[in-house]
């Protein structure tokens, strides 16, 4: 079993299955920790483009690692379980006063200097940046952004931060995502196990991945709960699965025309799945195989 | 609380494999099914050339092992390809073999 869902979970709960980890208030209930944590919070949304770029926070392993025991994290979920996950959000952002909103990824901002609108985020944090750029907190007027011409206001968007978005229109944007290959993870910066955004994105550019891959601490991109599995009698072989995988844990035999999952190497995010024209994956419990039940 | 690491075990009946490396019409389903591969394939003795000729056994039988059985998947194809139904997996008790 996942280590956070030991200790950030009642039993048989997964961690981002607990209503009470979407809430800012109930994780930090004390007045005088609240006002702290949001100091901090304001004071990483003016730095976060530039803490990304900086060589002595990213190439620092001493301050990945301490950042790691700090409360930074993330953990790759499934499409299904952002749905899941999503709900549960709008939820406890109603409760707080804050909502869903699609901001751009800082990662891809500061490595491709591109705005891609792949980021989703919710609860304190977004209540609390809508607050400081547009002096109030998100109450009507601010939703015609969002509806279902998310394409053709895209250029229209870019101009803006952060987009709210509606549940309703959540599938049809992680659609959008799966289509481009983008794995979700949820997030928590700093403030474990309070979740507060869910990111959508690619190896190359995510920051999460670098820490990992820098500081050795699996805890920045944590493998997910589910693992990826082959079924070789429905298999065709024709690579569509190798093509997306983005952790090179799919393999194509030449000498056999096979294709193989390694389970050392799989973190679950499905995308494999959604690849496959022959349903041959199946994404299964990570529990339920020994070989990979205890790597995260 | 340390879980122990689930033994996997995987069972090939004898009398029902019809397995044979040299046979041309021997079977070999399951090691080309399994992308996990699992299944492995050796002699079924050490060859000993300090044994005179005519005592040595016959060098020919080769015999179906599973040294990678814990990397097993439990995907089921090697049971569902078997023709002879000879091959059952445990993983974690659960036991899953052909109907």
């Amino acid at each position: 079993m996942c280590d956070w869902c030991k200790v950030h979970a009642s039993r048989d709960n997964k961690w981002y299955e607990e209503f009470d980890n979407y809430l800012f208030t109930r994780i930090f209930p004390d007045a005088e920790e609240q006002e702290q944590k949001k100091r901090e919070m304001i004071a990483t949304f003016a730095e976060t483009e530039w803490r990304y770029s900086e060589p002595e926070y990213i190439r620092n392993v001493d301050f990945l690692r301490q950042r790691a025991s700090a409360g930074f994290g993330s953990q790759i979920v499934t499409r299904e379980e952002v749905l899941r996950i999503l709900r549960l959000a709008d939820e406890a952002a109603k409760r707080e006063d804050s909502m869903l909103v699609v901001g751009h990824c800082p990662c891809r901002l500061v490595y491709d200097g591109v705005r891609d609108y792949c980021c989703v985020g919710f609860g304190m944090p977004v209540a609390l940046s809508m607050e400081i750029g547009y002096g109030r907190l998100p109450r009507e007027g601010l939703t015609e952004f969002g509806g279902a011409e998310w394409r053709e206001l895209r250029r229209e968007l870019r101009k803006h931060a952060k987009v709210p978005l509606k549940l309703e229109e959540a599938e049809e944007l992680l659609d959008d995502w799966e289509q481009r290959g983008l794995w979700h993870i949820i997030m928590s910066r700093g403030r474990m196990p309070l979740i507060e955004a869910i990111c959508n994105c690619e190896r190359r550019y995510c920051t999460y991945w670098r820490n990992r891959v820098i500081s050795g601490v699996p805890d920045y991109v944590r493998k997910g709960h589910f693992i990826a599995r082959i079924d070789p009698l429905k298999c065709t072989a024709c690579g569509a699965c190798v093509e997306v995988c983005q952790f090179g844990a799919i393999h194509h035999s030449r000498i056999a025309d096979t294709v193989d999952i390694d389970l050392t190497m799989c973190f679950g995010c499905g995308l494999c799945r959604t690849a496959c024209p022959n349903d041959a994956i199946e994404l299964v419990p990570r529990v339920e195989i020994p070989a990979a039940r205890e790597l995260w | 609380m340390e879980e122990k690491q689930a033994a996997v075990e995987i069972t090939i009946d004898a009398d029902r494999c019809r397995y044979s490396m040299y046979d041309p019409l021997g079977c070999k389903k399951c090691l080309q099914v399994c992308t996990a591969k699992v299944f492995a394939t050796r002699p079924a003795h050490k060859r000993d050339f300090t044994v005179p000729l005519e005592q040595r056994v016959d060098p020919t039988i080769w015999v179906l092992v599973t040294p990678w059985a814990d990397f097993c998947n439990g995907c089921g194809a090697c049971i569902m390809s078997c023709p002879y139904d000879a091959i059952s997996i445990s993983i974690d008790g659960r036991v899953l073999k052909a109907q």
